[in-house]
């Protein structure tokens, strides 16, 4: 019942409490009214709980010591008081009311609050009961100072609401039922599970509600926790009421009275699903194809084995895991395999990429490289294995390669070398090193291969050495090298550049082949190539000229071998008597004494002329094949000599000739002395008229070469000629002189045979100067 | 046929020029014919220098020209002769034993009128010096004036 | 002068063409004839045959028969020209002319012409004197022209 100014009433019925209505006539007979009186009065005042008698306006009449203890006023002051002083809900406003309702009900129970006289306050219950006596009313309240019950019970909601919290707020479901199996409750995720609200389940049983049957469950975790005494577990499947169904795991734990009798059970309802699910996630990963996972134990035996490690070595997972795992090991394998063990994983320690070999079902082996994680304390090892049976093959090829590069390396006939980045000879093979003339530590790791190359070359090496590193090869480079001893070989080289993921150059490997003996033999042919060319020139130069110059003798004698004819023709028409008389006469005497003399001696003189330009022709030839017999020679000897042999011409023609010291020279004798005879021949046929011919001879001497001059005062030869004058039949003046022009020609060519030069200096009518350079001594 | 025309004929082999005399004649030309026995010689007349005879620029001249000539040859002849205002315009008839083609495409270059070829073989000779004469001969023909 | 060395003639009039046609063939003149009636078709001819190369020309040779008196472009002009020119000035050119004036003659020997031939008034002196300078011809070396 509630009062309508928030006091609380305690229904009396509930509490169990019956109605106290206090009947003084009832009391215990006593004999001694006066005593009577006291015991009352003393059991009133003594009384544990405090007692007020009050009249209708509120006034104490009455108080006991309880009452003045529990307020802390005196007895005389609180009978000065009223209600209203002591109890903040009940104001003089709704003391009538009160009144009333104490009237008609006579006797009640509320709960309300006491101010003490310090004014702190505390919870009371109050009972309150109604007295008349005649006219006179009075209440008789009695009050409990129920501060600790107010406290037990704000605990308990304390505690009930944690409790709550907890329940609700778990992820896992907890469930309580009783003995009968009951849902007593059930929290929130409980609820969620089985997607209904909690509130359904109360009430209902449990396995009508969890597991969607009619009776207990055969293997009912509560039944058994609550017959053994300790808690309970079973994993089975929820049923929701739509009928779907998720995996579950239970834990019951039982409930006893404090006396110990059953009281119902508490199940903790885990749901798998989730775990399930992840628990197929790792079976998948565990399972999937190309790694090769597995679980060992620590006594040497594979525990769990994924279907990689099946396929892989083609046993079956029985006979995997049922022989100890080093049984499949290769035997050379196994020592190091053990150590490892024992070493590392016994201790706790990962393994990473420990090697061996594991036998296949077929007799193989697979190399499998190792990642492995011991977990000590569960004496197991997790561990993950690579088949690296292709790598290990390749890795054998490669060495395998590698050997019979270096056998070939070492051992081949061609120059093998290797460089760093900085030229710095990194390799080189016996076959360069012999080339080279060095020795091996006198050049890896010292010397740059360009330190070999020849110095003017070098410049060169630096530009390509440039493409070799960028493009990444060379093909047929020529270079000179030098040997240690001083002296030069031709190589050819090729290159190639090796460089690494990010583009940088590592090394570059050259191939040397000496090519000295084919470059000489190619020199010596191009040298003769050219002197053969040049020869042929010549040649082609002379008969040139020859063909020419033949021609023009060869007009003449088919005219005048014609005008021959006619005049016999006309001889013969005369003879026949085609024209008589003295004309006739004149005829015949003009063609025989003048016409036919003409043309024979035209035809004569041209015969010769032939004949004289082919001897010339045939001399010039000749010298070319003529051997050039080198030695020492005194020219004052042989001018002398070349001299005394023209003395007839020279004296013929008044000539005055003067020879000074000359130094020697290195030359064909004879060959020499045919071109001093040639000059000086040449000197005395143009001797000017004006004055008497002086011939001089001098010479001197510069660098290595003697120079000699024959020097005249003659007519001289114009400027325009003098470089043509020694052209093969340049005839200066022909009426002058008989001469084919050869002379110089032959001169010029003995001159540059000797490796000498001859030229000419001359001023028109003043005279000329022909100089000879020969090598001197 | 200008009867003025003076053919001048350099060629320093006598057979030669007595050959070609003949031919001409052969083909009825009767102007003047002046010899010169070298290149020298020529530009001495042409040039009015030297001490030899001299141009006459009352008369009208054509020149027959040797290349392979002593002293002077005749290239050397033809490009003193092209030089020259007053003488270029002289019509020059390179005859030579020379058919070098480099040759003649040295005297066209030279500015020769034309250039021939002295045929060994002798018909061929007289065919081809007489075909110039009757060209030199030709009615229509004329020549520059020097004067 | 060679088989295949082509005669050139710059003439307008039709009649001296076929008279020279004529006059050559009876020198035994069998060469390639090109002709041109007026200066311009000769000039745009003759520098053709400076643009080619030397493959295309093959050394060919080529010999000029030309009229003074031509439409468009004149005699005078295009010896001018010519003789002006590193290659073309190689070709031998036999100037025709109806004109005996002697400051053109002259100026035609000045400019470089191989001869000046006045053109005889009778048609058959014409393809006579045509035929002597036929056989002129034929014992003549061009240059080849590169």
């Amino acid at each position: 019942m509630e009062m309508n100014d928030g006091r609380e009433k305690v229904d009396p019925q509930k509490h169990g409490r019956p109605e106290n209505k206090l009947m003084i006539d009832e009391t215990a007979e006593i004999d001694n009214a006066p005593d009577r009186l006291k015991i009352k009065q003393y059991c009133l005042d003594n009384a544990a709980e405090a007692i007020f008698w009050m009249e209708a306006n509120a006034r104490f009449t009455y108080v006991n010591e309880t009452a003045c203890r529990s307020l802390g006023y005196s007895r005389r002051e609180l009978l000065s008081m009223t209600v209203h002083d002591i109890d903040p809900n009940f104001p003089g406003e709704v003391w009538d009311d009160h009144w009333q309702q104490l009237r008609r009900h006579g006797s009640f129970t509320v709960e309300s609050l006491h101010r003490r006289k310090d004014g702190g306050t505390f919870p009371v219950e109050i009972t309150v009961n109604y007295l008349k006596y005649g006219t006179r009313e009075y209440n008789c309240a009695f009050v409990r100072d129920i501060t600790e019950r107010k406290q037990g019970i704000e605990q308990l909601r304390i505690s009930e609401q944690r409790y709550r919290t907890l329940a609700d707020n778990i992820g896992i479901g907890i469930a309580h039922m009783d003995i009968n199996h009951n849902i007593v409750m059930v929290n929130s995720a409980v609820g969620c599970m089985f997607k209904l609200d909690p509130s359904e389940f109360v009430g209902k049983k449990c396995y009508q509600m969890f597991e969607g049957i009619r009776e207990t469950c055969s293997n009912c975790p509560g039944d058994e926790a609550l017959r053994t005494g300790r808690p309970a577990e079973m994993e089975a499947e929820g049923v929701r009421m739509d009928g779907s169904r998720f995996p579950l795991r239970v834990q019951a734990f039982p409930l006893f009275t404090a006396d110990g009798k059953p009281n119902g059970f508490i199940e903790v309802v885990e749901d798998l699903t989730e775990r399930k699910r992840s628990e197929e996630e790792i079976e998948k990963f565990f399972n999937m194809t190309g790694y090769m996972i597995c679980i060992a134990s620590i006594d040497g035996y594979f525990t769990r084995i994924n279907k990689s490690f099946e396929q892989a070595l083609g046993y079956s997972s029985e006979e995997l895991l049922s022989k100890p795992y080093l049984d499949f090991i290769h035997p050379d394998d196994r020592d190091q395999t053990t150590a490892v063990i024992e070493e590392k994983l016994a201790r706790g320690a990962q393994v990473v990429g420990f090697e061996n070999r594991y036998r296949c079902k077929d007799g193989s082996y697979k190399w499998l490289s190792w990642v492995s994680r011991p977990v000590v304390e569960k004496g197991i090892t997790y561990a993950i294995a690579y088949d690296i049976t292709n790598r290990k093959r390749a890795e054998q090829a490669a060495r395998e390669t590698q050997e019979r590069f270096s056998d070939f390396f070492v051992n081949a006939p061609i120059g093998f070398h290797i460089v760093g980045p900085d030229q710095v000879l990194i390799d080189i093979n016996e076959a360069e090193l012999a080339m080279l003339g060095y020795e091996r530590d006198e050049v890896v790791g010292k010397q740059k291969w360009t330190d070999l190359i020849v110095p003017e070359q070098k410049q060169q090496f630096e530009k390509q050495w440039h493409d070799i590193t960028t493009k990444g090869h060379a093909r047929n480079l020529e270079y000179t090298l030098a040997h240690k001893d001083g002296y030069r070989i031709d190589v050819v080289l090729n290159a190639s550049s090796r460089f690494d993921e990010q583009g940088n150059l590592m090394n570059t490997r050259g191939s040397v082949l000496n090519i000295t003996a084919r470059k000489r033999a190619e020199q010596a042919r191009n040298k003769l190539i050219r002197e053969l060319e040049a020869k042929h020139k010549e040649l082609e130069s002379v008969l040139y000229a020859a063909s020419h110059d033949l021609k023009s003798p060869l007009v003449n004698i088919q005219g005048f071998g014609h005008e021959l004819l006619e005049s016999c023709n006309l001889v013969r028409s005369v003879l026949s008597g085609e024209k008589k008389g003295a004309k006739a006469e004149k005829t015949v005497d003009t063609i025989l004494n003048k016409d036919i003399p003409e043309s024979l001696e035209f035809i004569l003189t041209s015969t010769k002329k032939m004949d004289s330009l082919l001897s010339g022709l045939l001399d010039v030839c000749r010298l070319n094949t003529a051997a050039v017999n080198i030695g020492l020679i005194d020219m004052n000897e042989m001018m002398a000599e070349v001299v005394a042999s023209m003395e007839y011409q020279i004296a013929n023609t008044g000539t005055k000739v003067e020879i000074e010291n000359l130094p020697a020279c290195l030359g064909d004798p004879s060959q020499i002395n045919r071109v001093f005879t040639n000059l000086l021949t040449n000197a005395l046929k143009f001797l000017s008229p004006e004055r008497p011919g002086r011939i001089r001879i001098h010479a001197g001497s510069r660098r290595n070469q003697s120079i000699y001059c024959v020097e005249d005062n003659g007519i001289g030869i114009d400027p325009e000629h003098l470089d043509k004058i020694f052209e093969l039949f340049y005839q200066l003046d022909p009426a002058r002189k008989q001469g084919e022009g050869i002379g110089l020609a032959i001169v010029k060519r003995i001159i540059d045979r000797h490796n000498g030069k001859i030229w000419a200096e001359s001023m028109a009518g003043k005279g000329s100067k022909f100089f000879v350079a020969l090598p001197g001594v | 046929m200008n009867k003025e025309m003076v053919i001048l004929i350099a060629e320093d082999d006598a057979g030669h020029f007595q050959l070609i005399k003949k031919n001409l004649w052969l083909a009825c030309v009767n102007n003047e014919i002046l010899q010169f026995k070298d290149g020298r010689q020529i530009l001495d007349f042409l040039l009015d220098s030297g001490d030899g005879t001299h141009l006459d620029d009352t008369k009208q001249y054509i020149v027959l020209l040797d290349v392979r000539m002593p002293r002077v040859d005749g290239l050397e002849v033809l490009k003193k002769l092209k030089e020259n205002d007053r003488l270029r315009k002289i019509p020059v008839v390179m005859l030579t034993t020379t058919s070098e083609s480099s040759m003649i495409e040295q005297c066209y270059d030279m500015g020769c009128s034309c250039y021939m070829v002295k045929p060994v073989d002798y018909h061929r000779f007289m065919k081809a010096v007489q075909n110039l004469g009757k060209f030199l001969s030709l009615e229509g023909l004329r020549l520059p004036s020097i004067g | 002068m060679k088989r295949d060395c082509v005669i050139l003639i710059a003439e307008q009039n039709e009649e001296h063409l076929n008279l020279m046609k004529n006059g050559l063939l009876h020198a035994g003149v069998n060469n390639d004839i090109v002709h041109f009636a007026d200066g311009r078709q000769t000039l745009d001819f003759l520098f053709d045959i400076t643009q080619k190369s030397d493959g295309e020309l093959e050394g060919r040779e080529y010999i000029l028969f030309m009229d003074i008196d031509l439409p468009q472009v004149g005699g005078i002009e295009i010896l001018e020209k010519i003789k002006a020119d590193n290659m073309l000035s190689k070709v031998p050119v036999i100037v025709l002319a109806a004109a005996d004036e002697p400051k053109i003659i002259d100026r035609c020997y000045d400019l470089g012409c191989c001869t000046y031939i006045v053109k005889p008034a009778e048609d058959e002196a014409f393809r006579q004197s045509i035929t002597k300078i036929g056989n002129f011809l034929t014992v003549v070396e061009m240059a080849s022209l590169r």
